[in-house]
Protein backbone atom coordinates (compact mmCIF):
# COMPACT_ATOMS: atom_id res chain seq x y z
CA UNK A 1 0.00 0.00 0.00
CA UNK A 2 1.06 4.10 -0.74
CA UNK A 3 1.23 5.92 1.44
CA UNK A 4 0.68 9.61 0.06
CA UNK A 5 3.45 12.04 0.96
CA UNK A 6 5.55 9.36 2.57
CA UNK A 7 8.71 8.44 0.75
CA UNK A 8 11.13 5.78 1.93
CA UNK A 9 13.79 8.95 2.34
CA UNK A 10 10.87 10.72 4.75
CA UNK A 11 10.45 7.49 6.53
CA UNK A 12 14.20 6.48 7.52
CA UNK A 13 14.85 9.18 10.09
CA UNK A 14 11.96 7.59 12.03
CA UNK A 15 13.07 4.17 11.06
CA UNK A 16 16.42 4.61 12.38
CA UNK A 17 15.13 6.88 15.80
CA UNK A 18 12.84 3.28 16.45
CA UNK A 19 15.81 1.41 15.72
CA UNK A 20 18.25 3.17 18.29
CA UNK A 21 15.52 3.76 20.75
CA UNK A 22 14.83 -0.32 20.86
CA UNK A 23 18.80 -0.55 20.99
CA UNK A 24 18.66 1.14 24.15
CA UNK A 25 15.78 -0.30 25.37
CA UNK A 26 17.27 -3.85 25.09
CA UNK A 27 20.98 -3.00 24.83
CA UNK A 28 21.71 -3.95 28.34
CA UNK A 29 20.63 -1.12 30.13
CA UNK A 30 21.00 -0.58 34.09
CA UNK A 31 20.07 -3.81 35.89
CA UNK A 32 20.27 -6.02 32.51
CA UNK A 33 22.27 -8.94 32.47
CA UNK A 34 23.50 -10.49 29.05
CA UNK A 35 21.74 -14.14 28.90
CA UNK A 36 24.92 -15.63 27.10
CA UNK A 37 27.11 -14.94 29.20
CA UNK A 38 25.12 -16.32 32.51
CA UNK A 39 23.34 -18.79 30.50
CA UNK A 40 26.20 -22.08 31.11
CA UNK A 41 26.76 -20.94 34.79
CA UNK A 42 22.77 -20.76 35.50
CA UNK A 43 22.39 -23.95 33.49
CA UNK A 44 25.11 -25.70 35.36
CA UNK A 45 23.97 -24.82 39.23
CA UNK A 46 19.77 -25.96 37.99
CA UNK A 47 21.47 -29.33 36.49
CA UNK A 48 23.45 -29.97 39.78
CA UNK A 49 20.15 -28.88 42.14
CA UNK A 50 18.16 -30.85 39.77
CA UNK A 51 20.49 -34.23 40.20
CA UNK A 52 20.58 -33.30 44.13
CA UNK A 53 16.50 -32.97 44.24
CA UNK A 54 16.09 -36.26 42.37
CA UNK A 55 18.40 -38.05 44.81
CA UNK A 56 17.19 -36.54 47.91
CA UNK A 57 14.54 -38.98 49.28
CA UNK A 58 13.35 -37.04 52.35
CA UNK A 59 11.72 -35.10 50.02
CA UNK A 60 7.79 -35.71 48.95
CA UNK A 61 7.32 -35.95 45.49
CA UNK A 62 5.07 -33.02 45.71
CA UNK A 63 8.39 -31.03 46.26
CA UNK A 64 10.22 -32.43 43.78
CA UNK A 65 8.18 -31.45 40.94
CA UNK A 66 7.93 -28.06 42.93
CA UNK A 67 11.82 -28.50 42.91
CA UNK A 68 12.16 -29.08 39.30
CA UNK A 69 9.23 -27.06 37.98
CA UNK A 70 11.21 -24.04 39.28
CA UNK A 71 14.80 -25.12 38.20
CA UNK A 72 12.68 -26.01 34.90
CA UNK A 73 11.69 -22.19 35.10
CA UNK A 74 14.91 -20.14 35.72
CA UNK A 75 16.45 -22.75 32.50
CA UNK A 76 13.29 -20.95 30.47
CA UNK A 77 14.46 -17.76 31.30
CA UNK A 78 18.06 -18.05 29.91
CA UNK A 79 17.00 -20.83 27.28
CA UNK A 80 17.88 -20.57 23.66
CA UNK A 81 14.58 -18.95 22.85
CA UNK A 82 15.21 -16.17 26.28
CA UNK A 83 16.06 -12.63 25.04
CA UNK A 84 19.66 -10.91 24.55
CA UNK A 85 19.41 -9.05 27.97
CA UNK A 86 17.06 -9.63 31.06
CA UNK A 87 16.69 -7.88 34.04
CA UNK A 88 18.15 -8.83 36.90
CA UNK A 89 14.90 -8.35 38.78
CA UNK A 90 13.66 -10.86 37.01
CA UNK A 91 16.73 -13.55 37.01
CA UNK A 92 17.37 -13.17 40.81
CA UNK A 93 14.20 -13.90 42.18
CA UNK A 94 13.44 -17.46 40.01
CA UNK A 95 17.54 -17.98 40.67
CA UNK A 96 17.38 -17.27 44.42
CA UNK A 97 15.70 -20.42 45.81
CA UNK A 98 17.87 -22.70 43.15
CA UNK A 99 20.79 -21.50 44.55
CA UNK A 100 19.55 -21.82 48.53
CA UNK A 101 19.03 -25.30 47.84
CA UNK A 102 22.21 -26.08 45.48
CA UNK A 103 24.72 -24.60 48.19
CA UNK A 104 22.66 -26.54 51.19
CA UNK A 105 23.57 -29.22 49.00
CA UNK A 106 27.01 -28.96 48.44
CA UNK A 107 27.65 -28.16 51.17
CA UNK A 108 26.14 -31.22 52.83
CA UNK A 109 27.49 -33.42 50.22
CA UNK A 110 29.89 -35.84 51.84
CA UNK A 111 31.04 -37.65 49.04
CA UNK A 112 32.96 -34.32 47.42
CA UNK A 113 36.61 -33.35 48.17
CA UNK A 114 37.38 -30.00 50.31
CA UNK A 115 38.74 -28.15 47.34
CA UNK A 116 35.48 -29.53 44.72
CA UNK A 117 32.86 -28.49 47.27
CA UNK A 118 34.67 -24.92 47.39
CA UNK A 119 34.87 -24.72 43.79
CA UNK A 120 30.99 -25.98 43.09
CA UNK A 121 30.22 -23.36 45.68
CA UNK A 122 31.95 -20.31 44.05
CA UNK A 123 29.47 -20.85 41.22
CA UNK A 124 26.38 -19.17 43.40
CA UNK A 125 29.04 -16.84 44.77
CA UNK A 126 29.83 -15.70 41.11
CA UNK A 127 26.33 -15.75 39.94
CA UNK A 128 25.40 -13.48 43.27
CA UNK A 129 28.25 -11.24 42.09
CA UNK A 130 26.92 -10.47 38.82
CA UNK A 131 23.03 -9.78 40.30
CA UNK A 132 25.31 -7.43 42.62
CA UNK A 133 26.59 -5.67 39.72
CA UNK A 134 23.75 -5.29 37.65
CA UNK A 135 22.21 -3.86 40.96
CA UNK A 136 24.84 -1.36 41.58
CA UNK A 137 24.46 0.14 37.48
CA UNK B 1 50.01 -31.91 45.36
CA UNK B 2 53.21 -32.51 45.10
CA UNK B 3 55.55 -30.03 44.36
CA UNK B 4 56.29 -30.68 40.52
CA UNK B 5 53.10 -29.73 39.68
CA UNK B 6 52.55 -26.80 42.15
CA UNK B 7 55.55 -25.17 40.41
CA UNK B 8 53.07 -26.07 37.26
CA UNK B 9 50.38 -24.71 38.42
CA UNK B 10 52.43 -21.29 39.80
CA UNK B 11 54.38 -21.25 36.11
CA UNK B 12 50.82 -21.07 34.57
CA UNK B 13 49.22 -18.79 36.99
CA UNK B 14 52.62 -16.14 35.91
CA UNK B 15 52.07 -16.35 32.44
CA UNK B 16 48.43 -16.31 32.46
CA UNK B 17 48.38 -12.93 34.58
CA UNK B 18 50.58 -11.49 31.85
CA UNK B 19 48.53 -12.66 29.32
CA UNK B 20 45.79 -10.99 30.98
CA UNK B 21 47.82 -7.47 32.54
CA UNK B 22 45.49 -5.34 29.85
CA UNK B 23 42.69 -7.11 30.25
CA UNK B 24 42.05 -7.86 33.39
CA UNK B 25 40.36 -5.17 35.43
CA UNK B 26 39.48 -5.50 38.91
CA UNK B 27 40.86 -8.65 39.44
CA UNK B 28 38.91 -11.12 41.17
CA UNK B 29 39.84 -12.50 44.29
CA UNK B 30 38.31 -16.25 42.20
CA UNK B 31 40.41 -16.23 39.16
CA UNK B 32 43.68 -17.94 41.22
CA UNK B 33 42.31 -20.57 42.87
CA UNK B 34 40.22 -21.24 39.71
CA UNK B 35 43.26 -21.94 37.48
CA UNK B 36 44.15 -24.22 40.44
CA UNK B 37 40.98 -26.27 40.38
CA UNK B 38 40.98 -26.54 36.89
CA UNK B 39 44.73 -27.91 36.88
CA UNK B 40 42.97 -30.45 39.42
CA UNK B 41 39.77 -31.38 37.32
CA UNK B 42 42.44 -31.31 33.70
CA UNK B 43 44.48 -33.96 36.20
CA UNK B 44 41.94 -35.90 37.08
CA UNK B 45 39.62 -36.07 33.77
CA UNK B 46 36.80 -34.30 35.32
CA UNK B 47 35.20 -32.90 33.03
CA UNK B 48 32.23 -31.96 34.25
CA UNK B 49 34.04 -30.17 36.80
CA UNK B 50 35.99 -28.53 33.43
CA UNK B 51 32.81 -27.14 32.01
CA UNK B 52 31.61 -25.78 35.49
CA UNK B 53 34.82 -23.65 35.69
CA UNK B 54 34.39 -22.21 32.21
CA UNK B 55 30.86 -21.24 32.99
CA UNK B 56 32.32 -19.52 36.66
CA UNK B 57 34.95 -17.72 33.72
CA UNK B 58 32.26 -16.30 31.54
CA UNK B 59 29.66 -14.87 33.85
CA UNK B 60 33.30 -13.07 35.65
CA UNK B 61 33.09 -10.96 32.72
CA UNK B 62 29.69 -10.16 33.16
CA UNK B 63 29.93 -9.34 36.76
CA UNK B 64 32.68 -6.95 35.56
CA UNK B 65 30.71 -6.00 32.66
CA UNK B 66 33.83 -6.27 30.50
CA UNK B 67 30.66 -6.62 27.43
CA UNK B 68 33.23 -5.63 24.51
CA UNK B 69 35.80 -7.97 26.32
CA UNK B 70 33.18 -11.21 26.75
CA UNK B 71 34.76 -13.45 23.68
CA UNK B 72 38.44 -12.57 25.29
CA UNK B 73 37.36 -14.89 27.95
CA UNK B 74 36.66 -18.28 26.44
CA UNK B 75 39.69 -17.72 25.12
CA UNK B 76 41.14 -16.97 28.15
CA UNK B 77 39.71 -20.19 29.62
CA UNK B 78 41.37 -22.11 26.53
CA UNK B 79 44.85 -20.90 26.68
CA UNK B 80 44.58 -21.64 30.52
CA UNK B 81 43.41 -25.11 30.31
CA UNK B 82 45.75 -25.73 27.13
CA UNK B 83 48.62 -24.13 29.53
CA UNK B 84 47.44 -26.20 32.65
CA UNK B 85 47.34 -29.36 30.10
CA UNK B 86 50.93 -28.54 29.22
CA UNK B 87 52.54 -28.01 32.06
CA UNK B 88 51.42 -31.17 33.62
CA UNK B 89 52.17 -32.93 30.41
CA UNK B 90 55.36 -32.07 31.24
CA UNK B 91 55.66 -32.98 34.79
CA UNK B 92 53.90 -36.62 33.91
CA UNK B 93 50.52 -35.93 35.58
CA UNK B 94 48.94 -36.33 33.02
Amino acid sequence: MKVPGLSIARALPFVLAATLASCALFGGGAGEIKVSEVAPLVEDIAGRHDLYVNADTALTAAAVAQFLSESLHLCDLVGEDAPKYIHVDVLAPAATPIMVRYDAYVAGDSTLTAQKRTALLRSTTILRDVFVAARAE
Amino acid sequence: MDASIKAAIAATKAEWKEFFSGTLAGANAFLEEMVTDLATAVMNGDTAMQETIRAQFRAIAETHRLKAKNAAWDVAFAWIRTAVRAALLAAGKV
